[in-house]
């Protein structure tokens, strides 16, 4: 491929490592016409509130916000499944003209006494911040009737980013939280918060929590249910993984019942450890806690170490690039894929902000393409550019890396193996040698003179 | 009306108008609304195809809805010419565009005012919003106004036909473009993505995937002698071959998905006669193979009951394929809508079916659980009903997420119906056979 100049003003969204010393720009909307990887407002509500498992997820507007968004997650439930329909007020052309409250009304009365959801959310798309449908006082309405949370979620798609969305579904959340008594909480007690429970993510968590003496209040966002959402208030402390999405109920809880929060991330043996650690010094007046957490990290890790090594010898020297939706994960993954003897060649994200791109600066080794909203043309270029061997990111992403000739890994929100904790850490190195040792690269021609 | 649409069985009308427009060769589609629009039909066909499909947005800001989304709009142009260098832009409207009132044809006019004199790829254009329409009605809308808009009357082209596709798999376009050749006739079958969404393994990166009409073969439309038309269960006014028909008195063939011995004999018997000549021997071979087939098989799916489920145009012809092999298909249901299985209502064969319009898949399950089924045949998205209900279901149609090769499934023409015929068979066969206390070895 010729080397197509970059789009102007996309320039300052990408430095290398040590060659660039300026900022590099970031939380911006979206440039017209770059073909983003970023969906919009809606998308960041939607992915956190999905695993909500026991309420009633309502997308108001016409059908196909709804319908892109059916079971698009791998976030389990240990109960209901709620969650994994898709439910949409369909609205047609009249409804537009003539506003959609009506229909609204209607789809909630029917969804509420079909399925008695503990709580019901009513998404607002694109149309509805046009056509100015009075959602709050429609839910108000529902709500008094039927004596449950109807909660709007204000992710209009074109107000904001992806990233708008999540702070509106933080908005949401914290409406619920609060709203339960707390009686028997103990001290050693946490919300975690980011963990979606992708393929069993957060049971793999909760139970290292469990089995070192903390207990767990909420999981908000992960195999979530609103009475333990409701009772939030009464945990000591709140985990706070995927930082992008979760931080500003993290703060919002801080500011109105004092909860202290901690960031944490569940990828790869050193941060995992060091997450469960820094929570077992949270709480250093119950000192069993810390030491409960040393024999746990030692069994988890000893007890993989050599079948973790037998991958390491495979993937040692590999060269990966990184996309990723929020900045936190790139973190972990370049310690990752560091300690299984891996290099990081490109890294980037959908929605950092500078302060993680300051983060990443400083992880990456030097001559590190680091990137913020790419597209596929700037993606494809830089993976061929800095040869790469595997590419890391979503489903969006997947062809374009195989059509490289490289190795993929779906660390998205479709995964259905579990990649964190020490377990996943394990399946993580799995996974990865699955791509890249696999015997059908010989067929393929890796680009620009690549090492393979 | 229903009070909420719940697993919706249908899609939104610009995912069908992106469908198109990666038909076109060298063309990038630009949807005009938010960011998300782009991102979610993007990842929803990768899901299906497997292949790198970039759509530009035109990236809606606050700003813009209330502004109007000329800048946006010309801005996004200007970049996708920058990045992709394309010979077509094929722009569709998203709901947000349509009801702020937003006028492409204006605006596309400002572009190429300010554009000058400067090297710009042919755009076209098409109104999708979301809340008109399916997936199925954006993708012949869309098809129809490409044609509408480009296609000119010259000197016809004699043996030259049109072949206007429907929502198939690029390996049915592939053997539908085969089977024309056959007939010696010069053939343009559009939208043709049965390279751009199948590709093979590069050696070298491609921004824009190989295939694709040309556009300046589309152009040529008008010069053809007669169309095929596969928009079978749509509306006159989005079928393309209706359009090229008011405009230069094109005779249009409007065809049903050849699926079956019936509907493929229609298919083929219109070849015949737009080519002048015998339906070639190869063809007819395969017919008898397939006769061959419904008779050895006839005694396992006699009186079997199907649920047919998806595209209007799928789950009319694969209707009447099963009626024709002994198996009774209890209920037909469509996301299209209404009237648009009508098709399926006035036939004698069916007078016993529940037909469902405008349902989504929480319908048809419901349909389900209150009669019974032995098989189902549609998108994988009914894999919860035939879990839930433990009988096979058949993928078929659009989308296929839980499986590979959908973009090789060929099902039509008589040796594509027989894959699907030997499908169905082997399904209720092994249905059986797994429910049995004694495990034959034999059939």
């Amino acid at each position: 491929m010729e080397n197509r100049a970059l789009l102007k003003e996309r320039e300052n969204h990408i430095l290398i490592k040590e060659s660039d010393q300026t900022q590099i720009s970031c939380e911006k909307p979206t440039l017209a016409g770059a073909v983003s990887q970023r969906a919009c407002v809606f998308c960041g509500s939607r992915v956190v509130l999905y695993p909500i498992a026991d309420a009633v997820h309502l997308v108001h507007g016409p059908v196909g916000c709804a319908a892109y968004t059916w079971d698009i997650r791998g976030s389990l439930s240990s109960g209901p499944e709620l969650h994994r329909l898709s439910f949409s007020t369909d609205l047609s052309e009249q409804e537009v003209i003539h506003g959609g409250e009506k229909k609204l009304t209607a789809a909630l009365n029917k969804l509420i006494t079909t399925y008695r959801p503990k709580a019901a959310f009513v998404y607002s798309t694109c149309i509805i911040g046009i056509i100015g449908d009075d959602v709050d006082a429609i839910c108000k309405k529902i709500s008094n009737v039927y004596g449950i949370p109807v909660i709007p979620v204000d992710s209009v798609g074109f107000q904001g980013t992806k990233k708008d969305g999540y702070a509106a579904a933080c908005n949401a959340l914290f409406k619920i939280i609060g709203t339960e008594p707390v009686t028997n909480i103990p001290v050693c007690s946490i919300n975690i918060l980011g963990e979606f429970n992708l393929a069993g993510e957060a049971w793999i968590i909760k139970e290292y929590y469990q089995k070192i003496g903390i207990t767990i209040v909420s999981t908000l966002t992960g195999d979530g249910r609103i009475d333990e959402i409701s009772r939030a208030h009464g945990a000591s402390l709140n985990i706070v993984q995927c930082s992008g999405s979760m931080m500003q109920l993290a703060k919002l809880m801080k500011e109105k019942y004092g909860t202290p929060f901690l960031r944490v991330s569940y990828f790869g043996i050193e941060d995992v450890a060091l997450s469960l650690y820094n929570v077992a010094d949270f709480f250093s007046d119950y000192p069993e806690i810390k030491e409960n957490a040393k024999k746990l990290v030692y069994e988890e890790i000893t007890s993989r170490s050599k079948e973790l090594d037998l991958y390491k010898k495979k993937l040692a020297g590999k060269k990966a690039a990184i996309y990723v939706g929020e900045a936190f994960k790139a973190f972990s993954l370049i310690k990752s894929l560091r300690s299984l003897g891996m290099k990081v060649v490109l890294a980037g994200s959908q929605t950092g902000n500078t302060e993680d791109y300051e983060t990443l600066r400083e992880l990456c080794d030097p001559g590190t393409i680091i990137i913020d909203d790419a597209n596929p043309a700037e993606l494809s270029r830089f993976i061929i550019e800095k040869e790469a061997d595997l590419f890391i990111g979503g489903v969006k992403e997947r062809p374009m890396a195989m059509k490289l000739g490289i190795g993929f890994c779906d660390h998205n929100h479709e995964r259905q193996i579990p990649l964190a904790g020490f377990e996943g850490n394990l399946n993580f190195a799995k996974e990865i040698a699955s791509s890249l040792c696999s015997p059908v690269w010989r067929f393929t021609k890796k680009q620009s003179g690549g090492t393979k | 009306m229903k009070d909420v649409t719940k697993n919706a069985c249908h899609l939104c009308a610009p995912l069908g108008a992106s469908l198109v427009y990666k038909g076109i060769q060298n063309c990038v589609s630009v949807l005009h609304g938010s960011q998300g629009c782009a991102t979610y039909i993007r990842r929803y066909l990768i899901g299906h195809f497997r292949e790198p499909i970039d759509i530009a947005s035109s990236s809606f800001t606050e700003h813009t809805a209330v502004f109007g989304g000329q800048e946006n709009m010309i801005q996004s142009i200007i970049n996708v010419i920058n990045t992709y260098s394309p010979d077509v832009i094929g722009v569709a409207t998203t709901c947000l565009s349509e009801t702020i009132g937003d006028d492409i044809s204006m605006i596309l006019k400002e572009f190429h005012k300010r554009r000058g004199e400067s090297k710009t790829p042919v755009i076209l254009y098409t109104s999708t919003p979301s809340y008109r329409g399916t997936h199925v009605t954006g993708f012949f809308k869309t098809l129809h106004d490409v044609i509408n808009q480009t296609a000119i009357q010259t000197e016809p082209v004699d043996r030259m036909i049109n072949i206007f596709s429907g929502l198939f798999s690029p390996a049915e376009i592939r053997s539908l473009k085969e089977i024309a050749a056959s007939f010696s006739l010069k053939t343009i079958l559009f939208p043709d993505y049965s390279d751009t969404l199948d590709g093979g393994n590069w050696n070298q990166y491609h921004p824009i995937p190989p295939g694709g009409t040309p556009i300046q073969i589309i152009n040529n439309c008008g010069n053809a002698q007669a169309s095929i038309d596969f928009s079978f269960c749509q509306k006159d006014e989005i079928s393309a071959g209706q359009s090229l028909f008011g405009k230069f008195g094109i005779p249009s063939y409007r065809t049903a998905y050849p699926i079956g011995i019936e509907l493929c004999d229609t298919f083929y018997d219109t070849l015949a006669t737009l080519s002048g000549m015998e339906i070639p021997k190869q063809f007819m071979r395969e017919r008898e193979r397939l006769i061959d087939g419904y008779v050895d098989a006839h005694k396992y799916l006699y009186g079997k009951r199907a649920v047919v489920f998806g595209d209007e145009n799928l789950v009319f012809s694969v209707s009447i394929f099963l009626a024709e092999i002994g198996i009774d298909v209890v209920c037909a249901a469509t996301g299209g809508p209404k009237d648009s299985l009508i098709g399926l209502k006035t036939k004698e064969a069916f007078a016993r079916t529940d037909i469902l319009e405008d349902c989504d898949y929480e319908d048809v399950e419901e349909w389900v659980i209150h009669n019974r089924a032995d098989i189902l045949v549609g998108s994988s998205r009914g894999n919860k009903i035939a879990r839930n209900a433990e009988i096979p279901l058949i993928r078929c149609g659009f989308p296929i997420h839980d499986r590979v090769g959908a973009a090789r499934q060929n099902f039509i023409g008589y040796k594509g119906t027989h894959n699907l015929f030997d499908q169905i068979t082997n399904a209720l066969i092994e249905q059986r056979q797994n429910s049995m206390s004694i495990n034959y070895g034999t059939m």
